[in-house]
């Protein structure tokens, strides 16, 4: 056993055959609690060590130290001096809402901290509210848009701590082939280079339209097209006023990307890993996606075209380039004990020391600005400038307490257009009735 | 109708022997009893000629033709298997004229047939019931009416009476054996009952670990039999069989069995002599008219006749009386053996030895 | 001259057999309070439940609102359309399982079948993990690099890759199939067990009656299979109401639905969209269902239990 495992006493077979799975597994596998953490035990203080309890993701998705291979040390020295002991409870992605929700139902969530991805409005009731709590340093530091999606009725419930939002990776090997030296600028170009890019067997574009619901789910990807387009969700009310011409050029514009070369298979698959799986065996040239994936998609050993990958912003609809928000968040519940101390260790967690090992060890954008700006970072993160530069403009996910059955509804109707069972203007209007029913409902 | 002919029927199950050699005919008509002890392989032989079974060699002929290629079916026997094998499923009446249906028979006539067959096995009130819900006997019946109802060439009865009790058992045996003086068909009874044997059959074949040990008609079994195996199967009580010694001294001949030397007349025993098994039938030793005087061990009286065991050294010798005899345990009477009743058997080979010396 | 049941039955004068019979219920009370406990109390509160409106954020603060929930499900297209896929599934997997099944279960029983190492291979669908299984699927079924279409173009089968799990009918029998594979296994040696119960003597009766191989089949082996088939049929029904594994990994209910049945409805109404009162209707129709299901299947059980003491 080496020190690391000491410090993070996951099972490695786990995390290294869910690496290798890509997120196929995900969602899958039943998992039991964490065994108990080890790394403070001999040095007790009087009161003994508090114990803090953490629901996170498993790599690849964004986690904490402790769980992915980064600042370990400051980790375990963190803990010593805060007379911490943090356990993990790391499980896939797609599982976590339903934990979330069962836990939070039975009034007993075992959890101090929790990652959120868009879910803050729905569990809002059980957060507390670390906006006050925070350090002063750490929000400056921080872009105020991040604080969009964790923050209800006016409270800052949690700290978003990857800066995670969608932009466009493209095949530079399959550009060059097809004599196209820049990437695709607008909506018209995009549509025209996915026309020329698909040949050979390959496709211009790919997506994950298969599950509709959630952050990244087919509903989601479109609110990119909305903002692109010039629309929004909600009006001030909270109520839905997408169903105009933004919504449905932005539903038309899936359609037509469709048609000029999205790979078939994108309406089945149900996550970005299927998605990414396709675009770095080099059977699609383009995608939007998650700054996450940078570093696993230039893996030589996962990914068949490593080093042939550009970045850009996402192409500038009529009112310009917008993306969409992944939301990666801690929070800390109102069944905690020591809510200070949870505060504490997400601030640690954020800590810029912390932030860059996060980048340089796993890929994970910082979202301290400073980290950003950062010229080692930059240097070896080099999609972070693109980010960057995306985040200059809106990336909304309009996170709402019913996201899920809002984004069940809207995707459910764009994969219908998509298979072409309706025109984009009826599937629109059918989500927009469906939605207005489901947050007057609230 | 047919005759059935074994030619060297030969069945190994691995290195089981379950028939060796079997020969055996029988004539059209005719109703042969396989006999023999449990695990003889009268069932396995009864399978061969059915064609259920394959034989390892040899051929099973059927009126002059080899049928060993022919289906069950096409052979045109049937059978009454061991535990009856009534299709559970079925009520007694579709159990006897499934054959029929099978073979798309209009529903009148299986009607009719099924009927007929019914009645001639009092059978005629229980049609519809289930096997289950029958007794030991009904079902026994149902088993031959389905075989009946075929009006096939040849019969095969696989033990059908083992599972009966003894007076059911005599009963179906009159039944059976009606049966057969009626249709004249050709059957093959197998049996461990050598009762039941003797009482049915025009022959009878006696089995032993696979082979045909015998092959005749009951007189001729129960007063000729081949070998010590046969003697000793055939007839009730068993036949006493000693291990003795034949001598001749002084132009007198006597078998002598421990302390006790039984005279015969010369012409009563083979011409060899030394050591040699002699058997006598119970019926064939007599008390109180001259010979040894011995004491009686137990009586047994049965109302027609009574067996008197007599004892001496290790040996007990069992006397046939007919009628009440009145007779207690340790009085003495005489004994002297019928010497037309005595039969030798070659120690060594089990063969009877023939008045002339040699060996049947 | 009869035993005291133990102190709890004091010679009162009643019946021996009486005060038997009350030492027995005491004793099975402990029992039937344990099964209360864990059958009859999540039933009765998924019931109550289902009459309440109840999030997952405040689900203990639920109001009681009737039987708007089940209105409100009735009035669903999606609703009807998980019915309707339910159904369809049941059916389909029944009867494609069943009868599968039993022609392995009759090559097995075959001589030429008897070597074991078939019953291991049959056995390694069934020996998978439910989400082993999914995830399994998910490659063969992935339109871009799964074996189907990579086989199925190879071979010329298909002109052109299949996206099995993006065109709505499609996708539903793909899972079908995935389904069938698995489930397949168990239900043969059920019936292979119910096979070898057959008396083989039948067997050799029906040969002597000139019964050929399918008259066999249709006479002899099918009537004696009859309660093995309908337990086998009983049994599948309600599993296949119970598939959840699948539509969560491989299509999330999609395209467009076309695969969200009843239970992963209940599911997503309940822990995607925090709906527990809507999610619990749900849940309690399936149960419903399945619990008529259940009676069917004690009432096939009850009849073969009262033969065997007839037969006995
Ligand atoms: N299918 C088989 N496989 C192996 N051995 C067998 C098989 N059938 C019969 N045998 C063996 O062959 C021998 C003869 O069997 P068979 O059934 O013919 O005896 P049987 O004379 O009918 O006996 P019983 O009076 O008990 O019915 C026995 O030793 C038996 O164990
Ligand atoms: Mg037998």
């Amino acid at each position: 056993m080496d020190d690391r495992r000491l410090v993070a006493p996951r099972g490695l077979t786990r995390r290294s055959l869910l690496k290798r799975g890509a997120g196929l597994g995900a969602g899958a596998l039943a998992l039991g609690a964490m065994p108990p953490f080890l790394a403070a035990c001999g040095s007790s203080t009087p009161s003994g060590p508090k114990e803090l309890k953490v629901l996170t993701n498993q790599p690849p998705d964004p986690a904490p130290p402790g769980v992915a291979d980064y600042s370990e040390e400051a980790f375990a020295t963190w803990q010593t001096d805060n007379a911490a002991r943090v356990s993990y409870e790391s499980i896939p992605y797609t599982q976590i809402h339903d934990k979330l929700a069962t836990a939070f139902a039975s009034g007993n969530p075992p959890w101090d901290i929790v990652y959120m991805s868009g879910w803050v409005p729905e569990f809002s009731k059980n957060l507390a509210t670390i906006g006050d709590m925070i350090s002063a340093e750490l929000k400056s530091d921080l872009p105020p848009s991040s604080f969009k999606t964790v923050t209800w009725d006016g409270k800052i419930q949690g700290v978003v701590f990857t800066l995670s939002l969608m932009t466009l990776f493209y095949n530079t090997e399959h550009f060059e082939q097809a004599g196209l030296s820049e990437p695709p600028k607008t909506w018209d170009d995009l549509l025209r280079y996915t026309k020329e890019l698909t040949r050979d067997g390959r496709y211009g574009w790919v997506n994950n339209y298969g599950a509709p619901e959630g952050i990244g789910g087919t509903a989601n990807l479109w609110m990119s097209y909305l903002q692109q387009a010039g629309g929004t969700m909600y009006d001030e009310g909270g109520l839905p006023i997408f169903n105009d011409a933004a919504g449905v050029d932005a539903a038309q514009f899936m359609i037509d990307l469709w048609d000029a070369g999205t790979e078939p298979g994108s309406i089945s698959y149900v996550g970005i890993a299927d998605t990414t799986n396709v675009f770095t065996a080099g059977k699609a040239s383009m995608m939007m996606n998650w700054p996450f994936m940078w570093k696993p998609a230039n893996d030589p050993a996962a990914s068949a075209i490593a080093g042939k990958i550009g970045a850009a912003v996402l192409p500038a609809g009529a009112a310009g380039t917008a993306s969409i928000d992944g939301t990666d968040a801690f929070t800390v519940t109102t069944a905690s004990k020591s809510p200070e101390l949870a505060t504490k260790l997400i601030e640690f967690y954020l800590a810029p020391e912390v932030q860059k090992r996060q980048v340089l060890d796993t890929g994970w954008l910082p979202i301290r600005l400073s980290t950003l700006e950062d010229a080692e970072v930059q240097a070896a993160a080099t999609n972070a400038p693109i980010v960057l530069e995306q985040a200059k403009s809106p990336y909304d996910s309009f996170v709402t307490p019913d996201y899920i059955e809002v984004t069940q509804a809207i995707g459910t109707e764009l994969q219908r257009c998509i298979r072409k069972e309706k025109s984009a203007q009826q599937a629109i209007k059918d989500a927009s009735d469906q939605v207005a029913s489901i947050v007057t409902s609230r | 109708m047919a005759d059935v002919e074994l030619r060297a029927i030969t069945k190994r199950y691995g290195a089981v022997e379950a028939c060796a050699d079997v020969n055996l005919h029988v004539a059209d008509g005719e109703f042969v009893t396989l006999l023999g002890p449990s695990g003889c392989g009268k069932t396995t032989t009864l399978n061969i000629i059915a064609g259920l079974d394959e034989p390892t060699s040899g051929e099973v002929l059927m009126g002059g033709k080899v049928v060993n290629d022919l289906t069950p079916y096409e052979r045109d026997v049937a059978m009454v298997f061991q535990n009856y094998a009534l299709y559970p499923h079925m009520s007694v009446a579709d159990n006897i004229g499934f054959t029929l249906r099978l073979r798309k028979r209009p529903r009148d006539e299986i009607r009719r047939r099924v009927q007929t067959v019914a009645e001639m096995l009092e059978l005629a009130h229980v049609l519809e019931r289930l096997p289950r819900e029958l007794s030991g006997g009904q079902q026994q019946r149902v088993a031959l009416g389905r075989a009946v109802i075929r009006e096939p060439a040849v019969f095969l009865f696989d033990e059908p009476f083992s599972n009966l009790d003894a007076a059911l058992r005599v009963k179906m045996r009159v039944e059976v054996k009606e049966l057969h003086q009626r249709l004249g068909i050709t059957s093959l009874f197998v049996t461990h009952d050598q009762e039941e044997a003797l009482s049915l059959s025009d022959r009878i074949a006696i089995m032993r670990d696979g082979h045909v040990e015998q092959v005749g008609t009951p007189d001729d079994v129960y007063a000729q039999p081949r070998t010590r195996y046969v003697a000793r199967f055939i007839g009730s009580p068993q036949m006493d069989i000693f291990t003795g010694r034949l001598e001749r001294r002084d132009g007198i001949t006597a078998y002598v069995v421990g302390s006790a030397a039984f005279e015969i007349p010369g012409e009563a025993a083979p011409t060899c002599d030394g050591e040699l098994d002699m058997g006598v039938r119970a019926e064939h030793v007599r008390l109180n008219a001259g010979g040894i005087p011995m004491p009686v061990r137990v009586v047994q009286p049965l109302g027609s006749m009574t067996y008197v065991t007599i004892g001496w050294d290790e040996e007990l010798l069992t006397s046939r009386l007919l009628g009440m005899a009145h007779f207690s345990p340790g009085e003495a009477v005489t004994v002297s053996l019928d010497p037309a009743g005595l039969l030798f058997f070659d120690r060594e080979s089990g063969r009877r030895v023939l008045p002339d010396g040699a060996l049947a | 001259m009869t035993i005291d049941p133990g102190a709890v039955a004091r010679p009162t004068g009643r019946s021996y057999l009486a005060r038997r019979r009350r030492t027995g219920t005491l004793l099975v009370l402990p029992a039937l309070a344990v099964l209360a406990l864990i059958l009859a109390l999540p039933i009765a509160a998924s019931l109550a439940l289902s009459l309440m409106d109840a999030d997952t954020a405040d689900f203990r603060f639920g109001v009681f609102v009737g039987l708007d929930n089940y209105r409100t499900l009735f009035a669903d297209p999606v609703f009807a359309l998980a019915l309707r896929n339910s159904i369809y599934w049941m059916v389909v997997e029944v009867a494609v399982v069943v009868v599968v099944a039993l022609w392995f279960a009759l090559l097995l029983n075959h001589p030429m079948g008897r070597w074991s190492v078939f019953r291991i291979i049959l056995l390694v669908p069934w020996a998978l993990a439910p989400v082993a299984n999914a995830v399994l699927w998910k490659w063969i079924y992935n339109s871009s690099y799964g074996i189907l279409n990579f086989l199925g173009t190879a071979t010329g089968v298909l002109p052109d890759p299949v996206v099995w799990l993006g065109d709505p009918g499609l996708a539903l029998n793909a899972l079908l199939v995935a389904e069938i594979w698995k489930e397949i296994p168990f239900i043969t040696l059920l019936l292979l067990a119910g096979l070898q119960n057959v008396p083989r003597i039948l067997y050799r009766a029906s040969r002597l009656d000139g019964a050929g191989p399918w008259q066999t089949f249709r006479f002899v082996t099918l009537p004696q299979l009859r309660t093995t088939i309908l337990i086998c049929i009983v049994l599948q029904s309600i599993w296949a109401l119970k598939s959840f594994d699948l539509v969560y990994v491989l299509t999330r209910g999609g395209p467009a639905n076309a695969t969200t049945m009843l239970n992963f409805l209940a599911y997503r109404v309940s822990f995607q969209f925090g709906n527990l009162g809507l999610g619990a209707a749900v849940a309690d129709i399936l149960f419903f269902v399945m619990f008529l299901l259940a009676l069917a299947y004690v009432r096939v059980f009850r009849p073969a239990r009262a033969a065997e003491r007839g037969v006995a």
